[in-house]
């Protein structure tokens, strides 16, 4: 009697799936092949034959992968491989970059030049590949529906983040309102924020998210950060700056960082939150021809 | 017949078996498959290839359950069982089919042909 499990093993090397799962559904295939094997066995005249007629129950071995693998994600286009690694591999890039943001805003004298801004934020990158490589070796316990909306969320956060640094490294028009109170308006990131509000819905919508959570992902820097300004700033403002000024100075930085960032973000997505997600409905087209796809259910 | 509304009937079908039988008991893959082809003196069967995208798939979507534990030799196999999601799934979907069947019926004289 042949080693059902490593002939199973050997025949779905190429199924992608986390290696305990993987592990269990070789285990599985393995077992129902003896069980087969072992009944055909008491009709066949030889084990070889036996074998024969056992395998005979899968006629392709990698559409049989692809149909497991399928089964067990949560319709993805992309590889368990890619998934694992893109976005802990994104989050970190976000991490990375917010706090690149943070610390080189302190560093301006040490690098006037724009390039130069951005060489110590490149040389940071090896490091955040090498978390990223660490961070996929855990990224299973993450479902694969947080996994999908975090390329959303970092696509938000690093555009908007990202656009700011640059668009503060040059010169560019600005718009100054000096009633009811003053406030300058960085006009190109702003023209920016749109885009990136617009990228951020339509990814949430390709991830099947509802349409309160492509909202909250597409405006999700302005809200974060007037959350952070209420709770932090404010409080900080009141010590500094005393009553009425420290509203009035709150006002002027939540409309500049915050409410009008976020209505620029809110018009990008404004498109994206009109339609319904992308797989919302029972039978997906693509699911129902994936269907097809596979080896006929019943025969 | 398009390849859409054919795939439906397949993939229902399918399912509607697999609820069925594990609403009386719980199963392993190969009980799965050799129950439906002993029940339905093999005008339905399963093999391998079929049985498993089908069963994970359910399990993933919450209709079933598998498990782990010996079977009546002392081998270890993955018992599949209905969750109360499944379980709330199956009379519904047993009065589609009967509908769906009783439609065909009264257009095409299946059940008498």
């Amino acid at each position: 009697m042949p080693d059902w499990k490593k002939l199973v093993r050997e025949r779905l090397a190429m199924l992608n799936l986390p290696p305990s799962a993987k592990k269990e559904v070789i285990a599985e295939l393995a077992a129902h092949l003896e069980e087969i094997h072992e009944k055909v066995r008491q009709t066949c005249v030889t084990d070889a034959a036996a074998v024969e007629l056992t395998l005979q129950e899968i006629d392709n071995w990698s559409v049989l992968a692809r149909n497991i693998r399928r089964a067990k994600s949560e319709g993805e286009s992309m590889n368990y491989r890619t998934k694992s690694l893109l976005w802990p591999l994104a989050a970190v890039t976000w991490l990375g970059a917010s706090l690149s943001v943070m610390v080189l805003q302190r560093t301006d004298r040490l690098y006037p030049n724009l390039i130069l801004f951005y060489l110590p934020w490149l040389a940071t990158l090896p490091l955040v590949c090498a978390a990223a490589a660490y961070l996929a070796q855990r990224a299973n316990p993450i479902n694969d529906r947080i996994k999908r909306l975090w390329l959303s969320v970092t696509v938000t956060w690093l555009g908007a983040s990202l656009s700011l640094m640059v668009m503060d490294r040059i010169d560019h028009p600005n718009l100054t309102l000096r009633r009811p109170i003053p406030v300058t308006f960085n006009l190109p990131w702003l023209a920016m924020l749109i885009l990136v509000g617009a990228a951020g819905a339509y990814l949430a919508q390709r991830a099947d998210a509802p349409r309160k959570t492509r909202l909250v992902v597409a405006t999700s820097p302005a809200l974060l950060l007037g959350i952070v300004m209420l709770l932090l700033l404010l409080p900080w403002r009141f010590a500094v700056e005393g009553y009425p000024w420290a509203f009035t100075f709150f006002a002027i930085d939540a409309g500049n960082l915050a409410v009008v960032p976020g209505l620029a973000l809110l018009l990008g997505a404004l498109p994206f939150l009109r339609q319904r997600s992308a797989n919302s409905s029972l039978l997906p087209e693509d699911d129902a021809n994936a269907s097809m796809g596979r080896t006929a259910l019943l025969e | 017949m398009t390849k859409r509304i054919r795939s439906q009937i397949t993939r229902g079908s399918a399912e509607l078996a697999i609820l069925a039988l594990l609403a009386d008991q719980s199963l392993y893959g190969f009980e799965i498959a050799r129950q439906i082809g002993e029940r339905t003196n093999g005008a339905l069967t399963f093999t391998l290839a079929s049985l498993y995208p089908l069963l994970y798939e359910m399990e993933k979507r919450g209709s079933v359950e598998g498990r782990w534990q010996p079977n009546h030799a002392g081998r270890d196999r993955r018992y599949y069982r209905l969750t109360p999601a499944g379980r709330k799934q199956l009379a519904p979907l047993r009065q589609e089919w009967r509908a769906f069947f009783n439609a065909l019926d009264a257009l095409a004289g299946v059940s008498h042909a």
